[in-house]
């Protein structure tokens, strides 16, 4: 009888940062969002 | 096959990062909430005494210097993290800081274009490149005069020549360094970066610098990168962003620093098998050293010189320039989040309870390296009009 495996996926902070900032630039590229106050 | 996703492991160590200290606990994308909801808090708190002090002086009459965020940020986390401390439930969240900086650097490559970047970045690599040459030399000779191994002097070394507490980690396993150097390397060089936060500002400020040549002083001298671009912000909006220029050059050489380290090592007979087989294939080293946020930073930064092309089909690859605008704002959101962090995992008590000594060969090589690079900084200024 086999036993469930549990399989972990785990990015580095580098990836999810290049993440994050790749989905920020789409959301602005595409206008979904116009302007970003300050 | 049950597959379970943990989402995401953001977190670096909690205070003080030390290896063999107990890490903070993995959390879920909601355990993060508490925390960055506390970073968001403090450094909004540091932009509303900037924004209140200023409205302040000038209705009364008062004159009084325009102090950035920043330092009201930094100071309001170190004033909680000493006192009443930082909760557990808020721990992993302010350990995502170094996320914050890593996005924040990313985005900040909206506000260069290419051209400016191997410009500045060139000249950062010649200065760093002097740098490390002298602050090598300096503290080996430091780290013997006041009896410390070498793994500890090498550690020393690196931290403050190349790129702080990411440098030291990665040079402890090429050299088989153990913990406790890199404890001792590691807080001295944090305490010797949270000193550098009050000084360099001031300095800058007697010397009348401009903004580039202080941003790249900064990035050149602090060791750390969260303190580096905290150094920069603290003198100016503009002068952060050439800090973060001149600290990501830095960053980007922490592979071959280690790569050399090791070889060394490994000639020397000193290293384990392990320390020794890892730099067989030295292409594969590099790139598990080398920072892949800097990939990021010069992707945008090439999509921000597109767009600002005058060919309208290359124009229309690239970001416009409200969308640049709004970009560059996102990075200081995330840089806020950053300072607030900075502040909150700065544990005084554990800063000083190191042993004098290392501390002593820190800040004499800080001193030494911080003077070297403002003249390497001031002579590159005269020439090149930074």
């Amino acid at each position: 009888m086999s036993t469930p495996q549990t399989r972990t996926f785990r990015l580095s902070t580098d990836a999810w940062a290049i993440l994050l900032a790749t989905a920020l630039g789409l959301v602005i590229r595409f206008g979904l969002l116009k302007s970003i106050a300050w | 096959m049950a597959a379970s996703v943990n989402l995401p492991d953001l977190r670096t160590e909690y205070p003080p990062h030390a290896p063999g200290l107990a890490p903070a606990e993995r959390a879920s994308l909601l355990g993060l909430l508490p925390g960055i909801a506390l970073l968001a808090v403090v450094g909004l708190a540091g932009k509303f005494v900037e924004r209140f002090l200023n409205t302040w002086t000038k209705a009364h009459h008062i004159t009084f210097p325009n102090i950035e965020y920043v330092l009201w940020a930094i100071l309001f986390g170190i004033i909680i993290a000493n006192t009443v401390g930082v909760p557990r439930i808020f721990r992993a969240g302010v350990a995502t800081y170094e996320f914050w900086l890593k996005a924040g650097i990313i985005l900040l490559g909206a506000r260069f274009i290419l051209g400016d970047i191997l410009k500045l970045g060139g000249i950062s690599l010649i200065l760093v490149f002097i740098a490390f040459a002298f602050s090598l030399t300096f503290m080996t000779w430091l780290g013997r005069t006041f009896n410390l191994g070498p793994q500890l002097t090498t550690l020393l070394a690196v931290g403050s020549s190349v790129c702080g507490v990411s440098a030291i980690i990665a040079t402890q396993g090429a050299i088989d360094a153990d913990e406790e150097d890199s404890s001792t390397a590691i807080a001295a060089i944090l305490a010797l970066g949270a000193l550098s936060l009050f000084t360099f500002p001031l300095i800058g400020h007697a010397l009348h610098m401009s903004d580039r040549a202080y941003g790249l002083w900064a990035g050149l001298a602090v060791d750390n990168t969260a303190e580096a671009t905290a150094a920069g912000a603290l003198y100016s909006d503009a002068a952060g962003k050439f800090a973060v220029l001149a600290k990501t050059c830095r960053n980007a050489l922490i592979g071959f620093v280690v790569l050399g380290y090791a070889i060394q090592w490994v000639r020397k007979g000193l290293a384990s098998r392990a320390a020794t087989k890892q730099i067989d294939n030295k292409g594969a080293f590099l790139w598990k050293k080398f920072p892949k946020f800097v990939l990021g930073f010069l992707a945008v930064s090439l999509l921000a010189t597109l767009g600002a092309s005058s060919n309208l089909t290359i124009a229309a690859l690239g970001f416009s320039k409200p969308q640049l605008v709004a970009l560059g704002n996102l990075s200081r959101w995330a840089f806020l989040l950053t300072f607030a962090g900075v502040g909150l995992r700065t544990n005084l008590k554990d800063l000083f309870k190191q042993g004098a000594r290392p501390f002593v060969v820190g800040a004499l090589g800080e001193i030494a390296i911080a003077a070297i690079t403002l003249a390497l900084v001031l002579t590159a200024n005269h020439f090149y009009h930074l």
